[in-house]
């Protein structure tokens, strides 16, 4: 995995055994640039998304670190209001 | 080159095909899961052990699978049942031997029936996809056993999301909103919320007089429209360390009949 996704999610309280999980999920994880990872969370936060709960997010779906940022901006678009709550609803939906 | 791209594109048609989905929520599949371009897209007959004629598709022999072990459409909706799987690539990546092996092993453990295993897996199949012995603290079976400690089985099967807490964070999250009185709240998605956010509101709401608010209201999402306040301000000013927690820990012990001390790992996720 990129060293410094890598230390972002141990940033995030993520630990090692965590980290393997969401490789064993999501097999691409071990390939994603860290700035492709970020900007897919900046996609997220902007569309109205909390950054303190992003944690939760990756938790849930850490599938969405590997999207293309433009794809989860559409997908979010589509949402209209209330990003937060509806992916608190549904982690999935992007 | 070409010759990836082409399986590529192909890959992304079929998906789309198979799960109703467009072309780029295939791709997203793909680029969670790049072994699916491996699988064949096309739908060779074969014969099975019986001198049936049947589809030798890898891909369409494990959605049958899984329309069978979910009961597709009776008790699962094929349209919730397509969404699964386009939001869970790694299901048509595993073995119907390993898929099995997992249901069992969480069907055993946790004592359920068959319908209430079904219940939870749909809710949640990372559950399933992840390792279900009883080894290591973030096991779907190590977790259930430590949330059970303050949860129902009941609510864990109608919140499996629930599952996807952070086990070292789960304790203090539960605890901050008991002592809130939003327990219920906690249990129906506030789980979902980061704990010092959820704290520092808790401790503001509590210096609010003459206002009207639920305790719920700590998980919600228009909290700082409605009270006029920011998160990150409140976070400052009621920050989550070593004294909150000892002061967390002991107005839960005060209120209920089991106390709970934060084990060190859960207290390091913390601080």
């Amino acid at each position: 995995m990129d060293k410094n996704l890598e230390a972002y999610l141990k940033s995030l309280d993520f630990d090692d055994e965590d980290i393997e999980n969401f490789c064993i999920l999501v097999p691409s994880l071990e390939y994603v640039e860290y700035q492709q990872a970020l900007d897919c969370i900046e996609a997220v936060v902007k569309a109205g998304y909390p950054k303190d709960d992003i944690d939760s997010l990756i938790f849930s779906n850490p599938g969405f670190l590997v999207c293309d940022p433009k794809y989860i901006a559409n997908k979010l678009a589509a949402l209209g209001d209330d990003v937060e709550a509806k992916l608190k609803a549904d982690p999935t939906l992007i | 080159m070409s010759k990836l791209i082409a399986k590529i594109n192909a890959t992304k048609k079929f998906l789309a095909n198979l799960l109703n989905i467009t072309e780029e929520e295939a791709e997203s599949m793909i680029d969670k899961q790049p072994s699916l371009i491996n699988y064949s897209t096309q739908q060779v007959w074969k014969k099975d052990d019986a001198g049936n004629v049947v589809y030798a598709n890898v891909i369409i022999d494990r959605m049958s699978f899984y329309r069978d072990v979910f009961r597709v459409p009776a008790e699962l909706s094929e349209k919730k049942f397509f969404r699964m799987i386009a939001s869970h690539p790694a299901m048509l990546n595993t073995s119907e031997e390993t898929f099995m092996a997992k249901m069992e092993a969480i069907k055993s453990t946790l004592d359920l029936t068959d319908a209430e295993l079904r219940k939870f897996v749909v809710g949640n199949p990372q559950v399933v996809l992840l390792d279900c012995s009883a080894n290591g603290k973030n096991t779907t079976i190590a977790k259930i056993a430590k949330f059970r400690s303050v949860l129902s089985m009941d609510e864990i099967l109608d919140n499996p999301m629930i599952m996807n807490v952070p086990a070292q964070k789960f304790t203090i999250r539960y605890m901050i909103a008991k002592n809130a009185g939003a327990r219920d709240a906690f249990v129906n998605g506030g789980f979902m919320y980061n704990e010092k956010k959820v704290y520092a509101r808790a401790q503001y709401l509590a210096t609010l007089t003459g206002t009207q608010y639920a305790s719920s209201e700590i998980f919600s999402d228009k909290f700082e429209k409605k009270f006029g306040v920011l998160d990150a301000a409140l976070a400052v000013q009621y920050p989550l360390d070593a004294a909150a927690i000892a002061s967390i820990e002991a107005t839960y012990a005060a209120n209920n009949r089991r106390p709970i001390t934060l084990k060190p790992e859960e207290r390091n996720a913390v601080l």
